[in-house]
Parts: structure tokens; C-alpha cells; sequence
């Protein structure tokens, strides 16, 4: 695709060995006056990159995504057109579902801590089984709103909030359950054990994320005036 | 096709961006000449063209305004977007980054060769809205409701509108995962001794501009989407109530057509610090390497840097002077835009004193780098005068704005690209880009670039509004014409010696000057012999990135990977 002759091309993707030093305190200078030329007395020093850091760096701009839409939704709750709409009745349900799936997975969590891995393998499945329950009990909310006839329409922004909100946080949480749905192969795989558990910690923490997310928004709309 | 079009190098991933960003340059460059000739002969017939897009085109041949608006639209999307945030950020960030700091690669590979698939994506669906029915949409790169809320307001408005909403959508989501990688890469692949107070400018300026990225983009993401449901889904989040449309009043929407205004300048704003911050990185290192002077004031800059992109985020309301919104407002907004003078000024001042007292080698990344600053401070200026909501109130709506904006945010930061693209040629080809035709192209350009914009703040002193196709219906414009004519002239001129740089840069990949590494004598990490870093060979870092002319010392510079017997001269 291009001519140009790049010096050298390193294809092979490594994830950087060595050690996970604190390397910012490195300083020249101390000690016995060694002569520059002196080469390879360290060992390749790389950082691993870490998961939980972007699990922060993806929580931060998914803040600032349902931010946005939460400051339209509270200027326009001030608009004149404003009718709120009952709660449909499995939003509740919604909720408990979804508090008690991350209850569940911090167990599961704490059981890969104590190399329980039977007891993980379970949990895992019980949470995933919830995250499952929870999209279906939104979807039951959309349908027990549409048979009162609430649509997503112009004039009735509540209710177009209601779909809104709950629509993108549902595409947000599908990201968080194909991770309890990796986990889950690799419980039934045994692939993770009490120290090789990044991935279930990063999946953890996501879904307490959107699971906090989803009470502000629950809150928002159902109980904030 | 592993090795090169869905590579993960970083490298490969770089220049991509800069090939993206180079198309889009001048895919808008050609809107831009056409949008020129239009307005300055508007009864000019275009025999070619009105064959090839007739619905642009009256009966007899002349462009129709409405054409001349998505060409200006599609101008402003792709410089903005393709153009100012790709180029400093994407291109030369994911190739330079992970050098300078001393990484293999960047933290992710895989997120950099899914965010350049997605803009280019995103960049082939915006392209394609001309080519729907309606053509593309005449909002301007704002878009701001009604008019882009309403699908049957304007042909354009139509499917053009929808493809140019799903294009930003793509965009902010590449870039956003873009700015994550880097922000990662910075804080886990640094080498052993690349402390951040010893990190390059450049670095700091990518590292700022992806923590902006990474809160800006998803509100326009966010607005963006909330826009489209208005088109598609017929909700009404920007749709006032009593609007006459086809000749029917839709009433109880009661949306707010301001909100999409605070949404999209509260990303808008910070995106002109998203073009500039990495264009301030590279001219500060530029500066420092070609006066043999270390940066002065590092930790002013860095904190200058910073306050920036902090202050970015606080000062969108001044988009929106004469929008209608409460003075209280206006004012505050307006103060706080003041305020981002201090840094601003700051950082000219530190420029100033690196090159005080340097031995100045006036290569051409130097003489870009020196215009980066003569169109930063005149356009900075112009800044001062629509900072002011009272001034702003007359200006707002005038060529003023204009030529503002495309001295301090389009032609600065393209220098500071001119600039980047000369200096780390060698570095990426082992070839030299040839100093005689980038001075001939730095001086036309710059003279031209000054003979464009200048006049257009007299342009809307005077009162001629922007976005008018053209002028000679208007009386009080018509003595203005000749003013629009040796602009649109100057552009002429301007725009083809960008072919002289074209052609530099193709000729100089296979003809251009052969240098040894290191031929600026440079002191960063990608100039260094173990660059990129091998497998058992790792870089270690010793001292600060700007260690040129040191008192006492016996040569003029020091690489940061060299150590010294004598400590003391380690000014980190």
C-alpha cells in the first residue's frame, strides 16, 4: 500500500516481559560512576499494559456519553410538554435482578480468590443467568409500556427518555455480558485460577459500573423530580 | 495485506493516518477552490461539472447555492475532523509515541488498527453523502436544529444529513478507543528513566489532547445520536414547538434547539485544542532542537499545556454569544475565555525565550515552525477581539469569525503538520526532504496563507456575512468584491504551490538527500540508535528531553539515552 521504506518494521506483537518495577524512580548518577558504554546491564524493563486501566479509561468516556443525554433529560424535564409515565411494574424486578447479579459475581470473584473453583464456576453461571434475566425483564418494561400505548414519540419525552436510556444502556451492558460469557467459557475451561484472574476482575468491575449506572439512571427516571 | 493494510505496527497504523489525513487535505482543498470560484464569479458556468452532479447545477450551467453549502459543510467536516484531529494526533502520535517514550509499540495494537479501519470507515461514509438523493447536507460542520433536525428542510437535509451523523458516530467512537491506547501507552510503556517530567513536548501535547479526546467525543457521540433519533425516530430533543413545516405547525415537541448548541461546543471547543495542542508540542521541540537551547520553562509548558486542555472544557459558551443565551452567561463565558489567554501567552513567551539567544539553524521545519507561531499570535489576536460578547455580537456572523479560525486552528496547526512532516521525514524514510523547495513552498505559503485570512476580518468588519454564496445581490457588499477577488486569487496561487509540496514529499522518498541517523541532531529517543527498541536491548533513559548547548558540557547536545560521568549537569 505504500512505498515507503521504513527502517525497520517489528510485526511481532509481544506483551513485554520483565517486571512491573516502579521505573519513575530510576536516576542516573547514583552509586559507582559506570561508563556510558556500557551496555545491556539491564534487563528489558516494559511495562505490562494494564487491563484495569482500561477499564477506567472506558469508564470515563461512557460517564461522559450518559452525561450528556442525563443533562438533556434535566432541561428538558423543565419543558412544558413534561408528562412522567408510571413505572412499569419489571423495571423493579430489573433492578433487583441486576443488584443481586453483581452480589453474585463478587462472590464468584472471591471464590477464584480462595481457588474455590467449582464454587466460582457456579457463581459465574448463576450471574451470568441474572445478567440474562435482567435484559429480558427491560424487554417485558418496553412491551408493558407499548401495550399502554407509550411509544417513543415527540410528544411525550419521558417516555422517549425511558427508551432511550434504557436502549443504550442495554447495548453498554451487552459489552459487560459477552465478558461474564468469556468468563464462563473459561470457568467451564478452568483457565483462570487465583492468580491469573485479570480478565474476571476487568468483567467484575464493568458490570458493577453499568450496574451503579443503572440505579442513577432507575433514579433518575422513576424518582428525581 | 497483514503486513500493510490491517497492520498492527504502529508505524504502518501512522502513516495511514497520514495518507487519510493527506486524501482529506486535499479532497477538502478542492471544495474549498470550487466554493472561491463560485463566490467571486457567481454567474460562471461549469460546463464539466454540471454534467457530472446536475442537481448541483442550474439549467444554464451556474453552481446553485444550496451545492455551494454542503461543499462548504464537507469543507469544515473533513478539516476538522480528518484533517486537524487525525493528522497531528493520530498520524504522527502513533508513529512517534511509542519511540519517543521508548516502547516497542503501543499498549494496544490491536485498538490502533480497529480506530484507523473505523475513521476511514467513517471518512468513505461521509464521502458518499454527495452522492445520495439530496446530496450532501448544507448545515455547516455545526449543525445546528432546526435546520438539521428537520429531514425535509433542504434536499440535503434528507439521507445526507443521517450519513453525515452516522459518520461523526463511527468517528467519535475510532477516536475515543484511539486516545485510550495512547493514554495507556503513556502511563505503561514508558522506558526505564522516561520520567514525565523527562518526556518530549510532543508526547505531552498527544497525552493532553487524548485526555480531551476521551471527554469530548462521546458528547458529541451522545449528541450525535440524540440528533438522529430526532431525524429518524421522530422524537423532538432539539424540535421547537410552532415551526412551520410543509405547511403544517407541529406543535407539543417544545424541544430546544440550544441544547444541541452547549452539546456540540462543549465538544466543539475542545476540539480546536484536540488540532493545536499536539501542533504547540511539535513547534516547542522544533524550536529547541533548531536554536540548540533547551525548552524554555519545560514545567511552564507542561503546566501551560495542561491548563489548556482544562480550560478548553469551560469556555464553549463563547460559540453561542448571539444565540440567544442569558448575558450573565455571556459574560462569565467570555472572562473564562480571556483567561485562556494566560496560558496561550505562556507559551509564546516560552518560545520566544528558547529561540532568544539560540544559534538559530533556519531549516524549513524551523521556518514552519516560526510561521506556527506568527499565524498562532495573529489569530490569537483576532481571538481577543471575539472573546467579547458585546464585539462578538456584530463579528459573530462575519467573515471575522472566518478568518480567525483558519489563521489560528487551519493554518497554524497545518504548519505545525508541515513543520512535523519535514522534520521526521529522515527519520521514517533515511531520506531528507529537499530544503529548497520546502523554503519556496514556506514562504508562497506563508504569505499567501496571510493574504487569504487577514482580509477577511476587514471582509467582516465591514459587515459581510459568512456562508453566503454570494455577495452582488447586496449592495452595501458590492464594493467588497475586489477584496473577494484577490483573495480567491491568493487561494489560487496558494493552493497549487501545495503541489509543490506534494511533490517533494513523493519525490524525496526515492530522490531525496540520504542522511545518517540523527541528521537534526536531535536528542529524543526515535533519533537514537536502538530505535525502536530491540527485544534484548532496552533504552534507558538519563536525562530530560532537551539537553542542548549545556554549560560546561563538551558537545552541543545529549541524546537522552546518554549517561554522564558528572551528574550535576542533570538538570531533571
Amino acid at each position: 500500500m505504500t512505498s515507503v521504506d521504513i527502517k525497520e518494521k517489528s510485526n511481532d506483537v509481544t506483551t513485554g516481559g520483565g517486571g512491573n518495577n516502579n521505573l519513575d524512580n530510576f536516576r542516573s548518577g547514583g552509586g559507582g560512576g559506570d561508563d556510558s558504554n556500557d551496555k545491556n546491564k539491564t534487563q528489558p524493563k516494559e511495562k505490562k499494559s494494564s487491563p484495569m486501566l482500561f477499564l477506567l479509561f472506558a469508564i470515563i468516556p461512557i460517564v461522559m456519553f450518559f452525561g450528556a443525554i442525563i443533562f438533556v433529560y434535566i432541561v428538558r424535564e423543565m419543558g412544558k410538554v413534561w408528562k412522567p409515565i408510571s413505572m412499569p411494574s419489571a423495571v423493579i424486578s430489573s433492578t433487583l435482578v441486576l443488584i443481586i447479579s453483581s452480589f453474585t459475581l463478587e462472590i464468584a470473584r472471591s471464590a477464584l480468590k480462595n481457588k474455590l473453583l467449582e464454587k466460582f464456576k457456579r457463581w459465574v453461571m448463576i450471574s451470568t443467568i441474572l445478567g440474562i434475566a435482567f435484559f429480558t425483564s427491560q424487554l417485558v418494561a418496553w412491551k408493558q409500556l407499548m401495550a399502554k400505548g407509550v411509544y417513543m414519540e415527540a410528544t411525550n419525552p419521558h417516555a422517549t427518555f425511558f427508551y432511550i436510556l434504557t436502549g443504550v444502556h442495554a447495548l453498554h451492558l451487552l459489552g459487560g455480558l459477552l465478558g461474564l460469557a468469556y468468563i464462563l467459557l473459561g470457568a467451564m475451561y478452568y483457565r483462570f485460577n487465583a492468580e491469573k484472574r485479570t480478565a474476571v476482575d476487568v468483567a467484575t468491575g464493568y458490570w458493577h459500573f453499568m450496574d451503579i449506572l443503572w440505579i442513577a439512571l432507575f433514579l433518575l427516571l422513576f424518582v428525581w423530580k | 495485506m497483514r503486513k500493510y493494510l490491517f497492520s498492527q505496527d504502529h508505524k504502518i497504523i501512522g502513516l495511514q493516518y497520514y495518507l487519510l489525513a493527506l486524501l482529506a487535505v486535499f479532497v477538502s482543498i478542492t471544495f474549498s477552490v470550487i466554493m472561491r470560484l463560485r463566490l467571486t464569479w457567481p454567474s460562471d458556468v461549469w460546463f464539466i461539472m454540471s454534467k457530472l452532479l446536475p442537481t448541483a447545477f442550474s439549467q444554464t450551467g451556474q453552481m446553485t447555492p444550496e451545492f455551494y453549502l454542503s461543499l462548504m459543510t464537507m469543507h469544515g467536516t473533513i478539516m476538522v475532523f480528518f484533517v486537524l484531529t487525525l493528522a497531528p494526533q493520530a498520524a504522527f502520535g502513533n508513529y512517534f509515541l511509542p519511540l519517543q517514550i521508548g516502547a516497542k509499540e503501543m499498549a494496544y495494537p490491536k485498538l490502533g488498527l480497529i480506530s484507523f479501519w473505523l475513521t476511514f470507515l467513517s471518512f468513505c461514509v461521509l464521502l458518499s453523502a454527495f452522492f445520495v438523493a439530496g446530496g450532501a447536507p448544507l448545515t455547516g460542520w455545526t449543525a445546528y436544529p432546526p435546520l438539521s433536525s428537520i429531514v425535509s428542510s433542504q434536499p440535503g437535509q434528507a439521507r445526507g444529513m443521517d450519513l453525515w451523523l452516522v459518520s461523526l458516530s463511527i468517528f467519535s467512537l475510532a477516536t475515543i478507543l484511539n486516545s485510550i491506547n495512547f493514554l495507556i501507552t503513556v502511563i505503561t510503556k514508558r522506558t526505564t528513566g522516561m520520567s514525565l517530567m523527562r518526556l518530549p513536548l510532543t508526547c505531552w501535547g498527544w497525552l493532553a489532547t487524548a485526555m480531551v479526546s476521551l471527554l469530548a467525543f462521546p458528547v458529541l457521540l451522545a449528541a450525535g445520536l440524540l440528533l438522529l433519533f430526532d431525524r429518524t425516530l421522530g422524537t423532538a430533543f432539539f424540535l421547537p414547538s410552532g415551526l412551520l413545516i410543509d405547511g403544517k405547525v407541529i406543535s407539543l415537541t417544545d424541544g430546544l434547539p440550544l441544547l444541541w448548541q452547549h452539546l456540540f461546543w462543549f465538544f466543539g471547543h475542545p476540539e480546536v485544542y484536540i488540532a493545536i495542542l499536539p501542533a504547540m508540542g511539535f513547534v516547542s521541540h522544533f524550536l529547541a532542537t533548531f536554536s540548540r537551547k533547551p525548552v524554555f520553562g519545560y514545567r511552564s509548558m507542561v503546566f501551560a499545556t495542561l491548563a489548556i486542555a482544562l480550560l478548553g472544557f469551560l469556555v464553549w459558551g463563547h460559540h453561542m454569544f448571539i444565540a440567544g443565551i442569558s448575558p450573565y452567561l455571556s459574560m462569565t463565558f467570555s472572562l473564562l475565555t480571556l483567561t485562556i489567554a494566560v496560558p496561550s501567552a505562556i507559551k509564546t513567551l516560552n518560545w520566544f525565550g528558547t529561540i532568544w539567544g539560540g544559534k538559530i539553524q533556519l531549516t524549513t521545519p524551523m521556518l514552519y515552525s516560526l510561521g506556527f507561531i506568527s499565524l498562532f499570535i495573529t489569530g490569537g489576536l483576532g481571538g481577543i477581539f471575539l472573546g467579547q460578547s458585546s464585539l462578538d455580537i456584530y463579528l459573530h456572523d462575519t467573515y471575522f469569525v472566518v478568518g480567525h479560525f483558519h489563521l489560528i486552528m487551519g493554518s497554524s496547526a497545518i504548519f505545525a503538520i508541515f513543520a512535523a512532516t519535514a522534520f521526521w521525514f529522515p527519520q521514517v524514510v533515511g531520506r531528507q526532504m529537499n530544503e529548497d523547495l520546502g523554503k519556496i513552498h514556506f514562504f508562497i505559503t506563508f504569505l499567501g496563507v496571510y493574504s487569504i485570512f487577514l482580509p477577511m476580518h476587514f471582509l467582516g468588519i465591514a459587515g459581510n456575512p459568512r456562508r453566503y454564496a454570494e455577495i452582488s445581490e447586496f449592495l452595501y457588499l458590492n464594493e467588497l468584491q475586489p477584496l473577494h477577488k484577490f483573495i480567491t486569487i491568493a487561494m489560487l496561487v496558494t493552493v497549487n504551490v501545495q503541489l509543490l509540496f506534494l511533490i517533494n514529499l513523493i519525490t524525496s522518498i526515492f530522490a531525496g538527500k540520504k542522511v545518517k541517523e540523527n541528521p537534526w541532531k536531535a536528542t529524543t529517543l526515535e533519533w537514537s540508535s536502538s530505535s525502536p527498541p530491540s527485544k534484548d536491548n532496552a533504552t534507558i533513559v538519563y536525562r530530560g528531553a532537551y539537553d542542548f548547548s549545556l554549560p560546561g558540557a563538551n558537545k552541543d547536545y545529549f541524546m537522552q539515552t546518554e549517561d554522564l560521568p558528572n551528574s550535576s549537569l542533570d538538570n531533571s
